[in-house]
């Protein structure tokens, strides 16, 4: 069992007035607290250092392995941002956690995965991780495709019945993470890489919010695309993917969630800070 | 029964051309990572139609560029697990 939560929530005097109006809202209000931002970075530098890694050996890295860890090196700047909504208050994580979307192979359809820890992870401990738990999965004989496939059986009403309880239960109170399907409440940001073969030119990309209060933030990656720019005067090619970042105004304000994303931004625009382990 | 390499290389590249309809000119020595035609899906398609296909279980430790670069490299890969179980 582990608390995913430090044991005491912000107090009112750390949080931001304009954040207590989302807050603090009632219902009748509607009022919207998501914010979506997008950017686009060049991503030539990026996947050069991919290419030069997987030349190397060890093990496969791509641009998921990547976000994965430059959103962990952003939320470990800004500690601010890894934190989540309880009832009416806003507690911090204790530690870093990512979740990742994947395409379930067994069960055909999409699954998430928590990565912990990702700031403290190089970025091949975190691919070997991730491709570890995608192998897992796709064999769908670990203990979470068990749980998933009891999961799948439960009848419409009572699946709404469950989702009811457990969304009241995680909305209103500090509660431990039990079980391997609720492991995933202990990170607040999720990372969706849809960078592969088949999708279009993203211009715009509002992800949807999980069924739970953890997902704070999300991070999306969309496909390379190739612009002409110019450099001294001169037109050159370059190829850029442009990155989106969903963020809750209960928690941070547009210019913070900006910071975070111009951080993320910089860190795959110069991947070789990916390597730098905190210490 | 020992695999037959031929053989092994025209499944291999007939699987790996099926999931890239829009790279026409794939061989055995196209590299898929340089190519960017090597994502997560694809890899994990091909683990599975290995494991499914030869009887070869592949665990995380396989999961190298040296095995999946090309599909030259994945005969390569199931060629030397097959010789190894028949060991």
């Amino acid at each position: 069992m582990k608390w995913p939560l430090v044991s005491r929530p912000l107090p009112n005097a750390e949080i931001p007035l304009y954040n207590r109006y989302y807050l603090h809202a009632p219902k009748a209000s509607h009022v919207d607290p998501v914010i979506v931002m997008g950017t686009e970075f060049e991503a030539d530098a990026l996947l050069a250092f991919l290419q030069q890694k997987n030349r190397a050996g060890g093990t496969i890295l791509t641009t998921a392995h990547a976000l994965i860890r430059a959103t962990g090196l952003a939320l470990a700047r800004y500690p601010e941002m890894n934190a989540r909504v309880v009832g009416r208050s806003i507690r911090r994580f204790r530690d870093i956690g990512i979740r990742m979307a994947f395409f379930h192979r067994n069960a055909k359809e999409i699954d998430l995965m928590l990565i912990d820890g990702v700031d403290r992870k190089s970025i091949e401990e975190i691919a070997a991780e991730v491709w570890r738990r995608l192998l897992e999965a796709a064999r769908g004989n670990g203990g979470r495709d068990r749980d998933l496939a009891r999961m799948r059986k439960v009848p419409a009403f009572w699946f709404r019945q469950m989702m009811r309880f457990y969304g009241f239960l995680d909305r209103h109170f500090h509660l431990p993470a039990v079980s391997r399907l609720d492991e995933l409440r202990g990170g607040s940001a999720m990372v969706n890489d849809l960078s592969h073969a088949g999708m279009p030119p993203l211009r715009s990309y509002k992800p949807s919010r999980f069924a739970d209060g953890s997902d704070s933030i999300n991070l999306t990656l969309g496909p390379v695309e190739t612009r002409l720019v110019l450099r001294e005067g001169k037109p050159v090619e370059v190829r850029v993917m442009p990155l989106f970042m969903r963020a809750d105004h209960r928690l941070t304000d547009a210019y913070q969630i900006g910071r975070f994303l111009a951080t993320v931004r910089e860190t795959l625009q110069n991947p070789e800070r990916l390597q730098l382990l905190r210490t | 029964m020992a695999l037959e390499r031929a053989q092994v290389e025209a499944d291999i590249l007939k699987f790996v051309a099926s999931r890239c309809p829009n790279h026409p000119g794939l061989a055995l020595d196209t590299d898929l990572l340089e190519e960017g035609l090597l994502d997560s899906l694809l890899l994990i398609d091909v683990i599975f139609q290995i494991e499914e296909r030869y009887g070869i279980k592949l665990g995380g430790e396989h999961v190298g560029p040296a095995h999946f670069r090309s599909p030259s490299a994945i005969v390569d890969l199931v060629m030397s697990q097959s010789a190894a179980a028949q060991a």
